[in-house]
């Protein structure tokens, strides 16, 4: 199960805006396996979405990757060409969205888009009618798979008779429609409510083990990621802060900022009247980074170092590594110590 | 459904009725007649001719008789046009006027349509710019100026259409060419905007994520979603159309309904006036509903009540 799956190498994308260029990902590197579950979480603008995005590419006018390779199932994915990704998309890697509420397009019925998928990638060169109704056994597997009743009437409803996680469910079966190696999900349960996205996340892993893909969990909500994920990236500014697996990042996170996000979730054991830690401050403009740490302007550890120089990546394990000078300090001290 | 046409319809006879009712009270409230003009008759001729048209009688019973004769289908006689009813004026000029209205405004669509999504497409490039560029002189410009262009070059200079009448398929260039303008440039317009919407949806991302190529992204995924201002633009649009333009009839001496309808008032020919407006408002009102159930079919979140 170690086979490489997906390989970022150093990745830099920007936005060539009218105000200047911004850098949504500044140097990043990710390696997943086949069968991984990794979490991208980070606040808004940190380059989660836009990271897989890349991987579809999806980036959206005026993105362009400006450097590294994206490696992906065997395809260079940063050198393909619009028809190539045609070919991939929905069929190797499949997405889900944030909102189902606006995700499907509310003119054609449930049925319509999920067959659209299937036969947008068939290559069985059946011929039409048997294709269709090939396509439309398959939808109607694929609604049982995803836990919706009644399949045979919902293929031939709009998306408006749906509630929000039915939505998402059938959002689901379209990603699924052709079992891809890879499902982004792109906080897919932030606009369900609490219930609903229990289900969906317990859904998603139980797909994930019978299909056999992988999945990247973006989201900002540290609870998810820990029920479902085995590795996480943390994203601040474009670039990976810290990255480990879950229990690395939850019981001994290195990075000032991780430190802060955990701090800043609520926990069941905490007396009644104890506040929750913010992060003080702002995210960065990305239109004019720092030359340093992006995150040092909100650190309360910051140095003169931070402010200046962008700290190198210190490795704590073979899965953790953080970019922070205070961990760099520690490991010069070992040595020093060690002398 | 089948309720709700029936509602309308109702509601659209109702519409009618106030119409024909609030014409016929304002045209009389108009000073001025039919018999008046540079020759006035003679006393007992103008006596004659108003007790034939019930004029001596008072303005309610005229109003009873008439709407009585409404109701029957009957629109009466035109009383500038010896012998000729109405109805039979209707029956001549609207087919041509609705030939030349219908075709303008099938071409219309059929060209609006895609250069608008293109334009949107190609939204701030070069080629946007240039078609809203074309976009904006065509609102601009008045049909009379067009009509005016089109006769100098293709009928003066180059003598490749005839100047006027409706007898050969040539003689359809021009005013149809002329009448097109106007809703060609409009219609673009409002697809691009409708579309440029549309394009930052997010099920449009779904499509491209799907893997749906970019035409069938455009034209499945997109056009249905935004042609709805198109659709509700072109109802009231082909009813005026197809009952004529006065202008352009005039200018290339095209016997159609049109010109029966300006002429009608300022000689104040009453039952034609009576005629062509309940005409039209009861166009109107048809192809309201029909463009109601359009929508529904269009869009299905759409509910008819």
């Amino acid at each position: 199960m170690s086979e490489t799956l997906l390989d970022i190498k150093n990745l830099r994308l920007s936005f060539f805006t009218p105000a200047g260029e911004v850098k949504a990902l500044n140097d990043i590197s990710i390696k997943m396996n086949k069968g991984d579950v990794l979490g991208i979480v980070g606040e808004s603008g940190s380059g989660k979405s836009v990271t897989s995005y890349a991987v579809m590419g999806l980036t959206a006018y005026p993105g362009r990757i400006v450097g590294g390779t994206i490696d992906f199932n065997g395809h260079k994915v940063h050198e393909m060409t619009e028809k190539e990704f045609r070919k991939m998309r929905g069929k190797e890697v499949s997405i889900i969205f944030q909102d189902p509420m606006t995700s499907l397009n509310p003119v054609y019925t449930i049925g319509n888009q999920i067959c659209e998928s299937i036969l947008l990638h068939d290559e069985s060169g059946l011929p039409k009618k048997e294709l269709k109704k090939k396509a439309k056994a398959r939808a109607i597997e694929l609604l049982t798979l995803v836990g919706i009743n009644e399949p045979e009437k919902r293929l031939k409803q709009y998306p408006h008779e749906l509630s929000g996680g039915m939505r998402q469910r059938v959002m689901i079966a379209i990603a699924l429609a052709c079992e891809p190696k890879l499902l982004i999900a792109d906080e897919p349960t932030t606009a369900l409510d609490v219930t609903i996205q229990a289900q969906i996340l317990e859904l998603m892993l139980e797909l994930k083990d019978k299909i056999g893909m992988s999945i990247i969990m973006i989201t900002h909500d540290l609870g998810v990621v820990s029920n479902m994920c085995e590795k996480i990236a943390v994203m601040y500014a474009g670039k990976i802060v810290e990255f480990g697996s879950t229990d690395e990042i939850f019981y001994n996170p290195k990075h000032e900022y991780t430190k802060g996000l955990l701090k800043s979730i609520p926990k069941l054991t905490d007396e009644e009247k104890e506040k929750l830690v913010p992060i003080e401050g702002t995210p960065v403009d990305m239109l004019n980074p720092p030359k340093g740490c992006p995150f040092a302007p909100r650190c309360k550890s910051c140095m003169k170092i931070c402010i200046e120089k962008m700290p190198p990546y210190t490795d704590f394990s073979d899965t953790h590594y953080s970019a922070c000078w205070l961990t760099q300090k520690e490991e010069f001290l070992k040595e020093e110590g060690n002398n | 459904m089948t309720k709700y046409i029936i509602k309308r319809i109702a509601l659209g006879l109702l519409t009618v009725f106030i119409v024909a009712t609030l014409t016929f009270f304002l045209m009389r409230l108009v000073p001025g007649g039919p018999f008046l003009s540079e020759k006035t008759p003679s006393a007992a001729t103008l006596k004659a001719l108003e007790e034939k048209y019930h004029f001596n009688e008072p303005l309610s019973v005229q109003y009873r008789i008439y709407m009585e004769n409404l109701v029957k289908g009957d629109f009466g006689v035109s009383m500038k046009r010896k012998g000729t009813t109405v109805n039979d004026i209707i029956a001549k000029g609207f087919p041509v006027s609705a030939r030349i209205g219908g075709l303008s405004i099938l071409i219309s669509f059929c060209i609006g349509v895609p250069i608008g999504t293109y334009a949107a497409y190609k939204r701030g490039k070069f080629i946007d710019k240039i078609i809203m560029f074309f976009a904006t002189c065509g609102i601009a410009v008045p049909s009379f100026v067009v009509s005016t262009i089109l006769l100098i070059v293709f009928s003066g200079w180059l003598g490749w259409f005839p100047s006027f009448g409706l007898t050969t398929p040539l003689h359809y260039v021009m005013p149809v060419t002329a009448l097109c303008v106007y809703p060609t440039a409009y219609i673009s317009r409002l697809m691009r905007s409708s579309m440029l919407d549309v394009l930052g949806q997010d099920y449009m991302r779904t499509a491209k994520a799907k893997g749906v190529g970019q035409f069938s992204s455009l034209f499945k995924h997109a056009l249905r979603n935004s042609i709805l201002p198109v659709v509700t633009y072109l109802g009231p649009l082909l009813a005026y159309t197809v009952v004529g333009s006065f202008v352009i009839e005039k200018i290339f001496n095209i016997p159609g309904l049109g010109r029966d309808f300006i002429s009608s008032i300022t000689s104040r020919d009453y039952p034609v006036i009576m005629g062509t407006t309940v005409f039209l408002a009861l166009l109107l009102v048809a192809i309201n509903v029909v463009v109601d159930i359009v929508y529904k079919i269009i869009d299905p979140r759409i509910k008819l009540k």
